[in-house]
């Protein structure tokens, strides 16, 4: 499980998903960054156009005001005596053709006092007005005072426009002061065109920071409005982002020439992204688009990756448990299919190999089956033929009769028509007629009994089986003995098993003769067989497996038991 | 792989909720007005006497992006008040605000949870009115005659008491519009602003005079 964790079909694929998510937040982030500081950028200088057009406007206004002033002063004051009736003429000419912008135009001497005056004006001392003060200070310019209403009408607001200048009174020049009431209305006309909601507005304040407009005068007259933001326009040199009411603001500030009065942009930040807002939308969907379609790409991608080489995987693990038939599906992306194909190969080689060493076990075992089968002892044959001849001289018609049908019995069953296994009856009865041969060469030395199960009888048995252990029980079990002996053949079923004891009461075989029987290739002696108790247990043990085969156990004087334990088999199992 | 593709769907899933998170608060950030609509009924024939009101409550609705549904009415009855309450309604108007219900309807008892009353007289006939408290002394209304302001400027005369209608009518638009969330409105009493030499010397509520 542990290792299933840290498995390259989950950690790679997570990992590209995570650094494509990562990638892509980031980008995200940056662009945001990016277009944020753009946006701002733009609504600067967006700002800064409109700032421009509107102190160009004022400008020019200004300007067009200093011209009529000193128009008024050069061509008409220092042309014309105060008293000459054509100045009055000029005068009043003059003022109405300006009624639009210029309330009155009038002439006070250095005291004060009124010299004349053309309009509304007010023949009061104004020596201490502000306006008069300030232009007997700078005779050089022409100052601007502060904005008031226009009395008695109320009808609006006037500036107090003044100038040094010199006129002409009964011959003599001498030093006043001109005062020329500017109505404000042209400026406020320009402001006006400024989209002045609370979210975008502008105003104008003098040199003392008093408003000369402001969109919203009656409503801070009312106590409705508070501007919030022309401490922040004093202190920037051009333009500040305050944040104000948990909101951005961008502030800005120009300087009208001359006058000295600043104009204020204000401007909600918010108000102005939203221009922007759709694109940002637009880009944002399309970021996180290809961060999907990344991602399943990653996916398809691991998949055609991964999949063919855990394909693979298991397939070999297939191959491994044995079934060698398995092949791998030659998919999957370039090397990868290369690697299916190699394996395959592989597996081909190897199946072929192994079949080979599998077929040459199998003739190797047939080949051992028919040796073991073949070591039959020319010399038993020989000498029971010499047991024949010599019983037919001695005339004992009968005994050769019999020896000639147990030894044509004995090797009709030896050879079974070439089968390896034949039934436990035929093999007992082989062993029977094998007893009978040598019983009657040894003139009855030993006695046999057979004492089998007959529902035995039908199992299978390797040929050949019992004949050694009772060569083996009369030439070494019977040979040097006085008395009769006895061989007692029994079959019986134990344990699911058929055991086929071969007794005798023969003098017995030492630890170290039975080991010898058991473990080195024995052909009993010329007489005998020729086929070894150790060659019949191998061949048990190659039919059956290792839990089969013969055991011998003797004790000396007593006799010994050669017990062969095998399995119950019928002739319709598979045998070969 | 099962296991990986489901972390891949929910990355992808994931990754998706982003957008529409982000869409839906770009969305939330759209400084687009909603429809508001506040209905202002008017006397007619009395322009003189609505003016500044009507500048107050016209400033409002600009500021604030209010659509003004504006009747005016030479008489109203109870059952037309009645009408209009449910054709506003209908509308989804925030408020009705009855500018000199004097001027058009007679005194009686006139009990919605939406009308404001902007009058002089006829506050004990609406739950909700809009008016100037009183003082003791000289209140003027706009316009104000230039003659007088001279008068206090040079200290001719006391300071006066100025009832600001533009005030009053700015005032009664935002109540209406603040009630949205609210579950009622409230009376609005305004105290006349006090016009002294200073205030005239300083200027700093000449606007109120411009005419």
């Amino acid at each position: 499980m542990k290792n299933k964790k840290l498995s390259v079909r989950v950690i790679l694929p997570v990992v590209m998903s995570v650094s494509i998510a990562a990638c892509i937040i980031t980008s995200m982030m940056l662009f945001s960054y990016l277009f944020s500081s753009y946006f701002e950028k733009d609504a600067v200088e967006k700002v800064d156009r409109q700032i421009s057009s509107l102190t160009q406007s004022i400008e020019k206004e200004i300007s067009s005001v200093n011209n009529l002033v000193n128009e008024i002063y050069y061509q008409d004051i220092k042309k014309y005596d105060c008293d000459n009736a054509e100045f009055k003429t000029i005068m009043k000419q003059q003022l109405s053709n300006e009624s639009d912008r210029i309330n009155s135009i009038s002439l006070y001497d250095m005291d004060g006092n009124a010299v004349w005056s053309f309009g509304d004006a007010k023949n009061i001392s104004v020596s201490s007005k502000s306006w008069f003060k300030n232009a007997e200070r700078n005779i050089e310019t022409i100052q601007y005072g502060r904005r008031r209403l226009v009395e008695p009408s109320l009808s609006g607001y006037v500036m107090d426009v003044s100038r040094y200048v010199e006129y002409i009174d009964h011959g003599y020049m001498k030093p006043g002061i001109l005062l020329v009431e500017y109505y404000t209305e042209p400026i406020e006309s320009i402001l006006e065109r400024y989209s002045n909601q609370l979210s975008a507005y502008c105003y104008l304040m003098d040199e003392s920071n008093n408003f000369i407009y402001h969109p919203f005068e009656l409503r801070m007259a009312s106590g409705l409005y508070r501007e919030k933001t022309v401490s922040a326009a004093l202190k920037s040199n051009n333009y500040v982002i305050k944040s104000i009411n948990h909101e951005e603001w961008l502030i800005e500030r120009k300087q009208i020439g001359y006058t000295g009065w600043n104009i204020v942009v204000v401007n909600s930040m918010s108000n102005l992204a939203i221009e922007n807002r759709r694109f940002h939308n637009i880009i944002w969907i399309i970021m996180l688009l290809i961060g999907a379609v990344m991602i399943l790409l990653d996916i398809e991608v691991f998949r055609n990756f991964t999949d063919p080489v855990y394909r693979l995987l298991n397939t070999m693990e297939e191959f491994g448990r044995g079934d060698y038939e398995t092949r791998a599906k030659e998919e999957g992306i370039g090397e990868l299919k290369n690697l299916s194909a190699n394996f395959n190969i592989m597996a081909d080689q190897l199946q072929k190999q192994m079949e080979e060493i599998r077929q040459n076990e199998r003739e190797k075992q047939k080949m051992e089956k028919k040796l073991l089968q073949s070591q039959i002892n020319p010399h038993f044959l020989y000498n029971t033929l010499d047991s024949i001849i010599w019983m037919i001289h001695s005339e004992e018609y009968e005994g050769a009769a019999e020896m000639v049908s147990s030894l044509a019995k004995f090797f009709r069953i030896s050879l079974s028509q070439g089968k390896d296994m034949i039934p436990l009856g035929k093999e007992l009865e082989h062993a029977t007629s094998y007893l009978k041969i040598q019983n009657i060469r040894f003139k009855d030395k030993f006695d046999f009994h057979v004492e089998a199960d007959q529902k035995l009888m039908k199992y299978l048995i390797p040929k050949l089986s019992i004949q050694p252990l009772l060569e083996n029980a009369i030439y070494h079990g019977m040979e040097g003995m006085y008395d009769d002996g006895e061989i007692l053949i029994s079959v019986y079923e134990e344990d699911g098993n058929i055991k086929i004891d071969v007794a005798d009461n023969g003098l017995g075989m030492t630890e170290e003769k039975l080991e010898y029987i058991m473990h080195k290739q024995v052909v009993s002696s010329k007489r005998g067989s020729g086929i070894g108790v150790r060659n019949v247990n191998e061949r048990i043990q190659l039919i059956y497996g290792k839990q089969y085969g013969i055991t011998i156990s003797s004790e000396l004087d007593e006799g010994t038991t050669a017990t062969i334990i095998i399995p119950k088999m019928e002739e319709t199992d598979e045998t070969e | 792989m099962k296991q990986s593709k489901a972390k891949h769907i929910i990355l992808v899933v994931i990754i998706i909720c982003m957008a529409i998170v982000s869409i839906l608060y770009m969305r939330n950030r759209d400084y687009a007005q909603k429809n508001k609509r506040i209905a202002v009924v008017y006397p007619k024939n009395n322009q003189t006497m609505i003016q500044e009101v009507q500048e107050g409550i016209q400033d409002y609705a600009y500021d604030h992006h209010i659509q003004c549904d504006i009747w005016y009415k030479e008489t109203m009855s109870s059952n037309d008040l009645d009408t209009l309450v449910e054709e506003e309604h209908k509308n989804q108007s925030m408020g009705i605000l009855l500018v000199y219900p004097e001027k058009y309807m007679k005194k009686g008892k006139y009990k919605y949870g939406h009308v404001l009353a902007l009058t002089d007289t006829m506050q004990p006939s609406f739950t909700y009115s809009a008016s100037f408290s009183q003082v003791s002394d000289d209140t003027v209304r706009l316009p104000v005659d230039f003659d007088l302001l001279k008068e206090i400027k040079d200290g001719q005369r006391n300071p006066i008491y100025l009832e600001n209608t533009y005030k009053l009518g700015y005032k009664s638009m935002e109540m209406i519009e603040g009630c949205v969330n609210k579950s009622h409105l409230s009376n609005i009493r305004l105290k006349p602003d006090k016009i002294d030499q200073g205030v005239l010397e300083k200027g700093s509520k000449a606007s109120l005079f411009c005419d």
